[in-house]
């Protein structure tokens, strides 16, 4: 099992774990924002609904992205490091992936310290397409398209930005 | 004596590009408030790279835009800068290689790779690939001693259908 951490640009520390600062770059990343509560968002990954959960998860955004970086973390990282993975319902999210959200508990400071540690062991084994995906903006609006046709996000109201993207 | 040498700068990137725009840039370099401006910078970009602010995001990015076209000497001094965090220089860096011209790509390449920081070196392809330089992509996948360099490298050409890409090959 995997879990999705979505981040925003390149070049980014994920892009060489075995970077001699990786931790304290990586540390950047997962710090939990003050909406968080200590618990910034994962998503579960499944190859067949990752387009989706993408999808789902720009179209909440307030603005368009330039780029969409998605980091693909093995569970045995949050199992090793005992960092406390949980679904978490957010009604913000279109029901097609909502069970996919999840959140992480980093209000302990040395449990993220932890998670970093055994994230880099665990990247450094495998080559960068294994874990990364960069998507730039024509690509993020070909997946909105995509999603779109077979999938009814009526349910929520969707961002201006996403509705001049699939109705332009 | 030179601003080089009165600040014990060696093997600056600087002196790359001295030889590109030598007035110019020393000029700006003497002049400006340095530090406080390059902190102040490397936050914008922090933030383009984490998004961690997302309100503040557009404005980061026209921000760091402006810099990038009118007051780009601030990018080169943050990557000479070894206490500045790799993944900003990195950024520094991609947007040099994307505003760079032809004919003064290698010497600034040469230049950005004597700072021996991977994340610089992936800035560069990433500038590469952003202008679609793919002879010199080419070049780091046959050439960088960086396995993951040279993988990613790969994968920009093969997704640009620039080269045959074997799923089942791998690089030793």
């Amino acid at each position: 099992m995997q879990f999705i951490r979505f981040s925003g640009n390149s070049p980014s520390p994920f892009h060489d774990p075995s970077h001699e600062n990786f931790e304290t770059l990586a540390k950047s990343y997962f710090i939990p924002k003050i909406k968080d509560n200590g618990k910034p968002s994962f998503y579960k990954s499944k190859v067949t609904k990752n387009k989706y959960i993408t999808a789902g998860f720009i179209s909440i955004r307030d603005k368009e992205p330039k780029t969409q970086l998605l980091i693909f973390i093995d569970n045995l990282v949050f199992i090793e490091s005992k960092v406390k993975i949980s679904f978490q319902k957010s009604s913000k999210l279109y029901s097609c992936i909502a069970n996919f959200h999840f959140c992480a508990d980093f209000s302990d400071d040395k449990k993220l310290d932890l998670f970093l540690y055994y994230l880099k062991l665990n990247l450094q084994k495998k080559d960068n397409k294994d874990y990364l995906i960069q998507y730039k903006k024509q690509e993020i609006r070909e997946i909105l398209k995509e999603v779109n046709k077979s999938c009814d996000n009526n349910e929520i109201k969707l961002q201006e930005w996403v509705i001049n993207i699939l109705f332009s | 004596m030179s601003y080089f040498k009165k600040n014990n700068i060696t093997n600056s990137l600087f002196f790359t590009v001295l030889e590109v725009m030598p007035t110019i840039k020393t000029m700006e370099y003497k002049t400006e408030n340095n530090s406080f401006q390059d902190e102040f910078i490397s936050k914008k970009i922090l933030n383009i790279l984490t998004e961690n602010d997302e309100d503040e995001l557009d404005d980061d990015y026209s921000y760091v835009d402006w810099i990038a076209k009118y007051n780009d000497i601030s990018l080169y001094r943050i990557i000479d800068n070894p206490n500045m965090r790799s993944d900003v220089r990195g950024y520094c860096a991609k947007r040099l290689i994307e505003k760079s011209l032809e004919s003064e790509r290698d010497n600034l390449i040469a230049g950005l790779e004597n700072k021996k920081d991977s994340l610089i070196t992936f800035g560069i392809l990433f500038g590469l690939e952003d202008i679609e330089d793919h002879d010199r992509i080419l070049n780091y996948f046959l050439t960088h001693q960086n396995k993951r360099v040279r993988n990613s490298a790969l994968h920009i050409l093969a997704e640009k259908n620039k080269i045959i890409f074997l799923p089942e090959q791998t690089i030793n």
